[in-house]
């Protein structure tokens, strides 16, 4: 996985890379902003939606990111990818969001929970197809972990979204975050030390695992 | 970006150690969530918004004015109609407070500095009277109509994405912005939601919609009724058919 945006020609039979759409929105294109948004929209969900633990929340927030980096476009400097600065745009909103709705915190789970855990679940679903009992116990396995993760404070759970679920070099999330790299192994490491004991006879399934390896070789381990 | 509670409350000390078997096994779990694809409804809405976000790009670019097809200048007049119709209207009277909006602007010092949208609103009706309100039962001349629009979509107070909640609770604070508002657990006694025929935003029962620039655009904010002193405000495009933005702001006594 590529996130310096190097990677993402083509996706739509665009040639331009992000840093080159970016440019031609600022400069008038009425297409160019679609093309690049719509080609991250997915990854950009999933930190929104594991960031703010509400699928509300996590359209919400990016809807103003998307809103705002359209509208901003010209203020990117251009040093960092755009992918880091459209992640750091939707984090930023799925952490405003958060702090907005500290109440949320002492709601009960919502009711939908394992709906989302099961929507989630893309990297296990094959596996799990054809065998009802290993899909439930999988989907138990998640919404008890989704539980767990909405414990932790909003920069724990960025960190961990970006590192461990995302697969982001910790450089880089540092760089989303905004924080340096040494915060975000701290951060990442007090929530796994928190979830751990959260979540002390849970065990991830076999797809579960050759997910976490891939990710791992994605970058730097934090 | 950093939440400064958080440095405090859980990273001080050192770092925890789990052993490497523990932390690979969390690390599992987590990458077990996987990456879900964004539901069509949500791509939906995106990709509505994000053709607002374009249509309002071009009508306010300079090239809006120019007719693509014979490169003539389109006058200024047609160029404002679109929003014209829209913003005109929202100098009647918002909300069942009997609030004009004219005045609403002028309130407490919250809306923009009309310098440059005067000085631009100057077109070929002499743009003069601009802050007047419209005679009741009388809807203004197009002329009238356009150079208010333009005026309103500068004058509108200005609510931003960065400030949200602030922008709003000063808002709402205003003495003019309280009067239009339902009190605690009141609604309007038609139960119909008071929305401003030029920026409606949605229909939500019991609230009040008043007109903002939400980070520039024309948008509307839906007050929600206050419940034990908290209200939820929305912001939604004047369609309808986007919500923009939430919160829950205090009410200022």
């Amino acid at each position: 996985m590529s996130y310096d945006g190097a990677d993402d020609r083509n996706e739509q039979g665009d040639p331009r890379n992000d840093a080159e759409l970016l440019r031609a929105h600022v400069e008038g294109d009425p297409e160019a902003f679609g093309l690049l948004f719509h080609r991250h929209r997915d990854r950009l969900w999933a930190v929104a939606l594991r960031t703010t633990g509400h699928r509300d929340d996590a359209a919400d927030a990016v809807q103003e990111a998307m809103i705002a980096a359209f509208r901003r476009a010209a203020d990117y400097r251009g040093d960092a990818a755009v992918t880091t600065w459209l992640h750091r745009i939707v984090v930023n909103a799925s952490l405003d969001r958060l702090r907005r709705n500290k109440v949320r915190a002492a709601d009960p789970l919502p009711d939908d929970l394992e709906e989302r855990a099961s929507r989630g679940a893309l990297v296990a679903a094959d596996a799990e197809a054809g065998d009802p009992e290993q899909h439930a116990l999988a989907t138990d396995r998640r919404t008890r972990v989704l539980a767990a993760l909405g414990k932790l404070p909003p920069a724990q759970k960025a960190a961990l979204v970006l590192v461990d679920m995302e697969g982001w070099p910790v450089a880089e999330a540092a760089e989303v975050l905004q924080v340096p790299p040494g915060t975000v192994k701290s951060r990442c490491a007090r929530g796994r030390a928190r979830l751990a004991g959260l979540l002390p006879d849970l065990r991830e399934g076999t797809a579960g695992a050759a997910a976490a390896s891939d990710q791992v070789e994605g970058g730097e381990q934090a | 970006m950093t939440d400064e509670r958080d440095e405090r409350d859980h990273e001080n000390g050192p770092d925890p150690e789990l052993d490497p078997a523990e932390e690979q096994r969390v690390r599992g779990l987590l990458a077990d969530l996987g990456g879900p694809a964004m539901p069509d409804d949500v791509a939906g809405r995106l990709d509505d918004t994000l053709a607002r976000l374009a249509a309002e790009r071009r009508a306010e670019s300079p090239a809006a004015a120019e007719d693509s097809t014979t490169g003539q200048v389109v006058p200024l007049r047609r160029r404002w109609t679109r929003i014209g119709t829209i913003a005109a209207a929202a100098v009647i009277v918002v909300g069942a407070g009997g609030v004009a909006l004219n005045q609403f602007l002028q309130d407490d010092g919250l809306a923009e500095s009309s310098t440059a949208g005067a000085a631009e609103s100057t077109d070929d009706s002499g743009g003069s009277g601009l802050a007047q309100s419209p005679t009741p039962g009388s809807p203004p001349a197009p002329e009238q109509a356009e150079s208010r629009a333009q005026l309103l979509a500068r004058e509108l107070p200005a609510v931003r994405l960065g400030s949200f909640a602030d922008d709003v609770t000063k808002l709402l604070g205003t003495s003019t912005a309280r009067r239009a508002l339902p009190g605690d657990g009141e609604e309007k006694a038609s139960g119909q939601a008071a929305r401003p025929p030029g920026c409606p935003g949605p229909r939500r029962p019991g609230t009040t919609t008043l007109p903002i620039r939400y980070d520039g655009v024309l948008s509307a904010l839906v007050v929600h009724p206050e419940r034990s002193g908290r209200r939820l405000v929305e912001v939604w495009d004047c369609g309808g058919q986007a919500r923009l933005a939430t919160a829950q702001v205090a009410q200022q006594d």
